[in-house]
């Protein structure tokens, strides 16, 4: 007898949704030692990628973080869990000690206006520096801090 | 190592363009779309067990780049599933009942995924799958069915509310030998998608109770 497997992989496919989901919320943080303090230095079309976690707030994301300095001023940035759905995609632009970041695609799920102010300021903390934030490292964890209040772990492993 | 990274890279990016080539030509609706869903639930009914490898892209178009990864995978009817990512890191998810198991290297967790109204929606989903009415109504997805020689193609378009907010298409091939699956695209809104190619596969071969453990 033939057999099918077209509804176990939908199971899949939505399983995948899922673990997506659940990679935002429990997961905890991995020890980092990836992140310069004056945030990433690459080249003009240099391309990076890290197994990233990110605490922010309550949620917390564990997946890929893919960048690329496409110009002098313009970074694009992608995090996605390890499955493939896409948290947030976006590109950075840095000029004259100031950064804007321009959202392309966000999870619905994750598009609590906090969280993603909060994911705006860590690509701008980790790719632009400015005077409002550093990067530290702490108890093998890299810190970020905003405004001098610490509220985002970043965690990231270049792979 | 970076250059053998980048080595084994292009040789998976060339395997799954060789896979896909031969999925992609002259599809056209299939005539008689209920007696396909037929010969797929008839060919699904002695399926207990599955475990194969699976080789993953995630296609990011706006950063023009494709990031790979592959692993093991396992399956066991009716709701027992383990992703065992093994490249370029150790990664594993297991979902049993409603429980959800991850393991990032030596970090583990778990959750409840009858704990939120998505989670609550994807295993009434689910449910649906498994009797296989989500293949035959229009409730979860709305299906489209092409064919060409060798190979079935469903285009499922989800419309299951929150879902379809960041999915918009799923997307199975199936080899019309048995109607097993060769290879799963998960398009996202942007365009940007996730494609599973899956291979070796061995089917209701006994596994291992310890494989599927969510404790």
């Amino acid at each position: 007898m033939p057999r099918s497997l077209l509804p176990f992989f939908l199971l899949i496919s939505l399983t995948f949704a899922l673990a997506g989901c659940a990679g935002q919320r429990q997961m905890s943080l991995a020890g980092s030692k990836a992140l310069p303090a004056g945030g990433l230095a690459m080249a003009a079309g240099e391309k990076v990628t890290f197994k990233a976690t990110l605490n922010a707030g309550k949620s917390t994301y564990s997946g890929v973080l893919v960048i690329r300095k496409v110009s002098d001023q313009e970074y694009r940035a992608a995090f996605f869990s390890e499955v493939g759905m896409t948290f947030v995609e976006g590109s950075l632009w840095c000029e004259n000690q100031s950064s804007q970041w321009t959202t392309r695609q966000v999870n619905p799920f994750l598009a609590s206006k906090n969280t993603v102010k909060d994911l705006e300021q860590a690509f701008g903390l980790l790719l632009c520096p400015t005077g409002d934030g550093a990067a530290t490292m702490e108890n093998g964890e890299t810190t970020l801090v905003f405004k001098g209040k610490k509220h985002l772990f970043l965690s990231l492993t270049k792979i | 190592m970076k250059a053998l990274s980048n080595f084994l890279g292009i040789l998976a990016f060339l395997a799954f363009q060789a896979a896909v080539f031969g999925q992609e030509s002259e599809f056209r609706t299939v005539s008689d779309p209920q007696m396909l869903i037929d010969r797929i639930n008839a060919a699904n009914r002695g399926l207990v067990t599955l475990q194969c490898d699976f080789e993953q892209e995630k296609d990011l178009s706006f950063l023009e780049d494709k990031v790979f990864s592959s692993g093991r995978f396992y399956f066991q009817k009716k709701d027992k599933i383990r992703w065992e990512y093994v490249r370029p890191y150790s990664y594993i998810i297991i979902m049993s009942g409603s429980v959800i198991r991850i393991q990032d290297g030596e970090k583990t967790s778990r959750q409840d995924a009858s704990a939120s109204r998505l989670f609550s929606s994807i295993n009434a989903i689910m449910t649906g799958i498994i009797d296989g009415s989500a293949i035959s109504n229009s409730e979860y997805f709305t299906n489209i069915f092409l064919e060409n020689a060798n190979f079935v193609k469903v285009i499922m378009t989800p419309a299951v509310p929150g879902m379809n907010e960041f999915i918009s298409a799923f997307e199975v091939c199936l080899n019309k030998k048995d109607y097993g699956i060769e290879s799963m695209k998960i398009v996202e809104k942007t365009g940007d998608f996730t494609l599973l190619h899956f291979k070796d596969k061995k089917l209701n071969a006994e596994i291992p109770a310890s494989v599927f453990s969510v404790d």
